[in-house]
């Protein structure tokens, strides 16, 4: 027991590690080119630099994700094979770096100057461009998200999504099109087996995560990340896993009818959180739904002849997309970047306010306490914070479960999506439609 | 209004995907091309197939047998697409037309047709998998 006590405190000193490389290395590069290269452009050739300072500031969000990204993937790569030894009782990669910290780093390091084998009368074309295709998706589904991350911070909203649910949805239907490019292209019939399997599941999953997304947008009458996110401000109740703030409207003199459409409504809720993250993990090929790369049974799957910088494109893609459908699901059931209880979100944020303000007070340009008070922004690190531990908790809970759960069997897999989980979609979103117009 | 936003959303997606996707996989694959190893073999560049030696080129006709199930799924995706309006402006019809169940039931109307349509295919046996 101690031991695990030990493991768990391991496990906890590295997540602090690399949640300070990631977001210090991402903020501190978009500060730079964002807020201090602009600044002194700006400072030195007055007007004339105003294009080159705007043009840094367009491609804050760009770099923000070029970097975000590979780091991001490595910390999750690193924390899944850190959980998967500490539920099988093992120790886990603990010699790069202190802990094994930078294990995924080198690994990645290792992989970028391995040597490509292209099978013999393998489609060239196809098979070099299906890991672009695979990773694009999930480039351009991190972009809105960071929007939503950062709270709408002027630097990372490259531009106005109204529609960043249904973007993200669209985005993240396309991934499985490289899947079947390298399936095919790669002149293996393992390959081939896994590539339509991969496209049978995604079509069947994609019904239901669908359903269960729009209900949501039902509850919250809009697709914009951001007022999704504000709409669940406030406090746990308020969040949409618990009916989206029906809770919150009763009273001691609610009439006995509001009661209970308010109760079912935060059950039906609660339901459709599963029923999302059951469809999350098949559409990103997670372990019960891995049946695309079923290693005990098609060596590798899709990606068996992928060696080198392929693979760890098609490796780096799929970490990011479990990120993405988890940070979506912090968004949209678990309140966004908002505390889960009232008062707290605004206590740290005033207290870090006033923390700066004591410290270094109003300073002119190029003074250390406008520089510490330009880098550091009390809302969005809160925002920030809170949408981060939510959706590494998610990423967790993942592990947990390839930790847990074997294979389904491919008419299994089927049988579940179409004849469980699409008739419980609907009902939950007649329900809820229904349960809505009465609380 | 609109016009402007769906050019900045397709430039937004052009930029999204031109310069950190691409990029990033081209600067990876010259790195590997300038500092990795390379050497071309008969058997080295067999397809990996289990240690057996392929018998034959995968480009092979295969039974998809999951048509069906494809069919269904265009059906659904649509009716998602007929959906997704409906839900978001589900406030606005309350509001307009002063009725709280017209919007709610008439979806259920269109639900419930799709619903009969999957009960059908799924007496047909489209959904089992062979």
């Amino acid at each position: 027991m101690n031991s695990a006590v030990f493991e768990i405190g391991k496990f906890a000193r590295l997540t602090l590690l690399w949640l300070c490389i990631i977001f210090g290395a991402v903020w501190g590069v978009s500060w730079s080119i964002g807020v201090l290269l602009p600044a002194v452009i700006l400072s030195q050739s007055g007007e004339s630099g105003r294009f080159w300072a705007q043009l840094l500031q367009a491609l804050v969000p760009v770099v923000a994700v070029a970097l975000f990204v590979p780091l991001n993937t490595c910390y999750m790569v690193l924390a899944e094979r850190r959980l998967l030894a500490l539920f099988t009782v093992r120790k886990g990669p603990n010699r790069v770096g202190p802990d094994g910290a930078f294990q995924t780093v080198a690994d990645a390091l290792k992989l970028l100057l391995k040597e490509e084998i292209t099978p013999r009368g393998a489609d060239l074309l196809m098979y070099t461009l299906a890991p672009v295709i695979f990773f694009a998706p999930s480039i351009i589904g991190v972009m809105p998200l960071l929007a939503a991350v950062s709270g709408n911070h002027p630097l990372f909203t490259p531009v106005n999504l109204p529609t960043g649910v249904f973007y993200i949805l669209a985005v993240s239907s396309i991934p499985v099109v490289g899947v079947v490019m390298g399936g095919w292209a790669s002149n293996n019939k393992y390959s081939l087996v896994g590539a339509l399997r991969s496209a049978a599941q995604a079509i069947s999953y994609e019904i239901p995560l669908l359903l269960s997304i729009i209900t949501v947008c039902l509850l919250a009458g809009t697709l914009d990340f951001v007022q999704i996110a504000d709409n669940q401000r406030g406090s746990l109740l308020n969040w949409n896993i618990l009916g989206g703030g029906a809770l919150t409207h009763l009273g001691i003199g609610s009439p006995w009818w509001s009661i209970a459409a308010a109760l079912l409504l935060a059950a039906c809720c609660i339901l459709l959180f599963a029923l999302y993250v059951i469809c999350a993990c098949a559409e990103v090929n997670r372990t019960p739904f891995d049946l695309p790369e079923a290693e005990s049974e098609l060596v590798s799957g899709f990606n068996t002849e992928y060696s080198g910088i392929k693979f760890a494109i098609f490796f780096l893609a799929e970490y990011t997309n479990l990120f993405i459908v988890s940070t979506f699901a912090a968004v949209m059931f678990l309140g966004g970047g908002h505390a889960p209880f009232p008062g707290l979100e605004d206590a740290c944020i005033s207290g870090l306010r006033g923390l700066l303000a004591a410290w270094f007070g109003a300073c002119t340009p190029f003074q250390l306490g406008w520089l510490v008070n330009s880098l550091v922004n009390p809302a969005t690190v809160s925002q920030v914070f809170w949408i981060i531990v939510k959706s590494y908790a998610l990423v967790w809970f993942a592990s947990l479960i390839r930790a847990t759960l074997p294979r389904l069997r491919i008419d299994q897999l089927m049988d579940y999506s179409w004849k469980r989980l699409v008739p419980l979609a609907l009902i939950l979103l007649i329900a809820v439609t229904f349960l809505k117009e009465l609380v | 209004m609109y016009e402007l936003q769906i050019a900045e959303t397709v430039l937004f997606v052009l930029v999204g995907l031109a310069l950190p996707g691409v990029a990033m996989i081209g600067l990876a694959m010259v790195i590997e091309k300038f500092f990795g190893h390379h050497s071309q073999s008969l058997i080295k560049n067999q397809s990996y197939e289990c240690g057996m030696t392929p018998e034959h080129d995968a480009y092979l006709q295969f039974d998809i047998r999951y048509y069906l199930y494809a069919l269904l799924f265009i059906v659904f995706d649509i009716e998602v697409v007929f959906i997704l309006p409906w839900a978001l402006t589900l406030n606005w019809m309350r509001d307009t037309l002063k009725s709280l169940w017209l919007s709610p039931i008439e979806m259920t109307i269109f639900l419930g047709i799709m619903v009969v349509g999957l009960a059908y295919a799924w007496k047909k046996g489209a959904l089992e998998w062979e």
